[in-house]
């Protein structure tokens, strides 16, 4: 996330100022394209959940931050696929060894990726 | 006692935040639609944010379980320290043993801190090892409750008794 990009951010949005600051300093550690993890930003910023969800919506209003959908497989771990919108997602998908499960009882997962 | 109560808050905490992480609904797949249909664009938010405070609940649980864990611990130097005291005790009186063997005996007046030596070197020596057991959950009933209490009044109650014993017999 550019300087000039946080800043207009800040200035337009002062209220979300401390978690968008927090956000610029985990971002920073972030290659684009990586994936930022809901336990890496509960634990990286430290602002209420309501104040985090927003700030983080203003990063992908910015383009700075892609917000995709995973969900867990029957062993508790995350499945590879990702999906833009929780209502896309199929009725069945391959766990890591190929096998395909059922997804109606799976928790749906939201995670970030930084796109710039 | 100022840990058991720390303990006994922590405990609570985690039980408290335990209800709180329990109380927010599970989000499946097949919950999707249904959420959608009843608060349209807004569910994306909602899921993030429902989301966000179950891994920040996680996290805490995580957090106060470890402090827990680490409260009841033993202190790694109890029971080493109470072999060295006991052994150092035993090294003492052997060495008096020793000298009386050889006709050097304690006299009269050295009498007196020679019992309080035994005395201070048994009960030190019990109330480290007590305290250790005590905080490693060897000895239930009171222990698991109050160890500290355990050892502390284990090892006044030897430092009474052998007072008493050596002033009886030996002075």
């Amino acid at each position: 996330m550019s300087q000039a990009n946080l800043e207009a951010l800040v200035s337009e949005h002062p209220k979300s100022k401390r978690a968008l600051l927090k956000l610029q300093s985990l971002l920073s550690k972030h290659r684009p394209g990586s994936v930022i993890t809901l336990e890496e930003l509960a634990r990286e910023v430290p602002v209420e959940s309501r104040s985090l969800a927003y700030a983080l919506s203003l990063l992908e209003e910015a383009g700075i931050l892609r917000r995709v959908y995973k969900v867990t497989t029957p062993s508790g771990v995350l499945a590879d696929a990702e999906f833009d919108d929780p209502r896309e997602i199929p009725a069945q998908l391959p766990d890591v060894w190929e096998h395909y499960f059922d997804t109606s009882e799976s928790d749906v997962v939201p995670v970030f990726k930084r796109v710039a | 006692m100022p840990n058991d109560s720390l303990t006994a808050r922590l405990i609570a905490r985690a039980n408290e935040i335990h209800e709180k992480l329990e109380a927010i609904p599970r989000l499946r797949v097949k919950d999707v639609e249904q959420l959608y249909a009843a608060q349209g664009n807004a569910a994306t938010n909602e899921i993030l944010v429902l989301e966000l405070e179950k891994v920040r609940l996680e996290l805490e649980l995580e957090r106060a379980r470890r402090e827990i864990e680490r409260m009841q611990q033993a202190p790694k130097w109890l029971q080493p320290a109470g072999l060295a005291v006991g052994l150092l005790t035993l090294i003492f009186f052997m060495g008096l043993v020793g000298a009386s063997v050889y006709g050097k005996v304690v006299p009269e007046g050295g009498k007196f801190p020679v019992v309080i030596v035994l005395a201070l070197g048994t009960a030190l020596s019990a109330s480290f090892l007590t305290g250790h057991a005590t905080m490693t959950g060897q000895i239930p009933f009171f222990g698991d409750k109050y160890p500290l209490a355990v050892s502390l009044g284990g090892g006044f109650a030897i430092l009474i008794l052998i007072l008493l014993v050596g002033w009886k017999i030996y002075l």
